[in-house]
């Protein structure tokens, strides 16, 4: 995916491209991108990495949640030129490395907070960040601060469930 | 078009007046509108330290936000929630948290639409100036209503004056859903003096007019009043017959910046019971 050497060199220029160099999941990559590539674009369409939704595509829907430098944004307002020497993690490299993302997956799964999917990266993405500020959580602080990310299937008493079962999990586990 | 991460404020002030370059903080807005700001070279200044977070200036007496400083930076400020709350408030209303750890201050007021979204508002009821380097300080007022926020210099830093002891201020907003922008909205500071009488005040309604307006026939019927007192009822009277011709939607804005007045006035006045806000 990212050639031999880690260089990522499928991104093809449109006017000036600017070399950047980034931590994408934990590994060091260079791109060379056109300043108005944007971070989903860079992710979906040239990394390869897919799990990262185009929903909305103006920030609203969440689908496309990602972690910039530890923060939640929406990848579909990121210009990928701004990203040199960040840190960027997407639902894939979550899944390997973040020590809540297994936890927060299989509540989901459990507590039916999936149902086509579309959203469910988004969705996890937003659950890991909320319970690293709210570790025990109650449904009040579910329902007032995990506001932001669309869902057209569940209804969201079911992510909401998801987000609490997952709290608890957390707690208990050792 | 090409992309210059900014070395130094000047560096970027360099890059808008020999090159017209267009600054971009958060770059929101960009990549929103990438067809039309596209043509031109762009300075990004999200990461100039000189111009993050807040600092509380006790030789100024003022309390000065940088311009790259994020809005979930300022709700997360224990300055800020501290000595302006209203302006923690109007930051958490907007947009989402992913946005707000993005947007910055300073994008904010830029933005095309810098006039509606909460922090001009909460910065107009706050008496803030925007200082553009180099040199210039301009009302914020001002700044929203006439400032090429793309013209001869860069938006560095929010400068508020730090409030008396005994202000409490907030901000109220009334939007049908979470994701919605909202319908009206009103920023409100008082500085309460120890006998409970209100010495000075000033009260910003957004959504009803094209840009926030103060009400200062509310602001002068505010002081001398004991902040105890004010029934909410009459601010919303006020706040009405403040209101020049409006057609059906701006009468039903108005009608729920009333709502928001009459809703934050009873939550300042338990503020003011119960102490400053933590």
């Amino acid at each position: 995916m990212f050639g031999e050497h880690g260089i990522m060199s499928e991104v093809a220029p449109r006017g000036t491209s600017h070399s950047i160099e980034l931590v994408l999941n934990g590994a060091q990559i260079r791109a060379d991108v056109p300043a108005d590539l944007l971070l989903i674009q860079l992710l979906r369409d040239h990394v390869g990495l897919t799990g990262t939704k185009n929903g909305c595509g103006v920030g609203v829907c969440g689908s496309c949640s990602v972690l910039v430098d530890g923060r939640l944004v929406s990848a579909c307002l990121v210009p990928a030129v701004q990203l040199n020497g960040r840190n960027v993690m997407t639902i894939e490299g979550a899944i390997r490395v973040h020590p809540a993302a297994e936890t927060v997956v299989a509540a989901f799964a459990a507590s039916g907070g999936v149902q086509c999917g579309f959203c469910s990266p988004g969705q996890v993405m937003a659950a890991l960040d909320f319970l690293d500020r709210y570790s025990t959580p109650d449904r009040a602080t579910v329902l007032g601060e995990f506001d932001a990310n669309l869902c057209r299937c569940t209804g969201y008493y079911s992510i909401i469930e998801s987000v609490l079962e997952a709290a608890g999990r957390l707690a208990d586990a050792p | 078009m090409t992309y210059h991460e900014a070395e130094s404020l000047d560096h970027a002030h360099h890059l808008v007046t020999s090159r017209g370059a267009r600054v971009v903080a958060g770059g929101i807005e960009f990549a929103l509108d990438v067809a039309r700001l596209r043509h031109a070279p762009l300075v990004g200044v999200s990461r100039l330290e000189e111009i993050r977070g807040v600092a509380d200036d006790p030789r100024t007496g003022e309390i000065r936000i940088g311009a790259a400083t994020t809005l979930g930076e300022m709700v997360d400020s224990n300055i800020l929630r501290r000595s302006l709350p209203i302006l923690v408030e109007a930051a958490r209303q907007v947009g989402n948290r992913r946005i707000r750890n993005q947007a910055t201050i300073g994008g904010n007021l830029c933005s095309r639409l810098r006039g509606t979204y909460d922090v001009a508002p909460a910065l107009l009821a706050v008496d803030a100036v925007v200082e553009v380097h180099p040199g210039k300080r301009i009302p914020v007022g001002d700044f929203i209503d006439g400032t090429d926020p793309n013209g001869d210099g860069v938006v560095a830093w929010i400068s508020v004056p730090a409030p008396l002891a005994g202000t409490v201020s907030g901000y109220e907003k009334i939007k049908p859903d979470a994701a919605a922008p909202g319908v009206a909205s009103v920023g409100m500071t008082m500085a309460v003096e120890s006998s409970g009488v209100i010495g000075a005040a000033r009260v910003v309604i957004a959504g009803v007019a094209a840009m926030p307006v103060r009400v200062r026939t509310a602001e002068t019927a505010l002081v001398g009043s004991e902040i105890e007192s004010i029934p909410g009822r009459y601010l919303g009277e006020i706040i009405r017959s403040a209101a020049g011709d409006l057609d059906m939607a701006g009468r039903y804005r108005l009608e729920v910046a009333v709502a928001a007045a009459e809703r934050l006035a009873s939550r300042l006045r338990s503020v003011h019971g119960t102490g400053p806000a933590s």
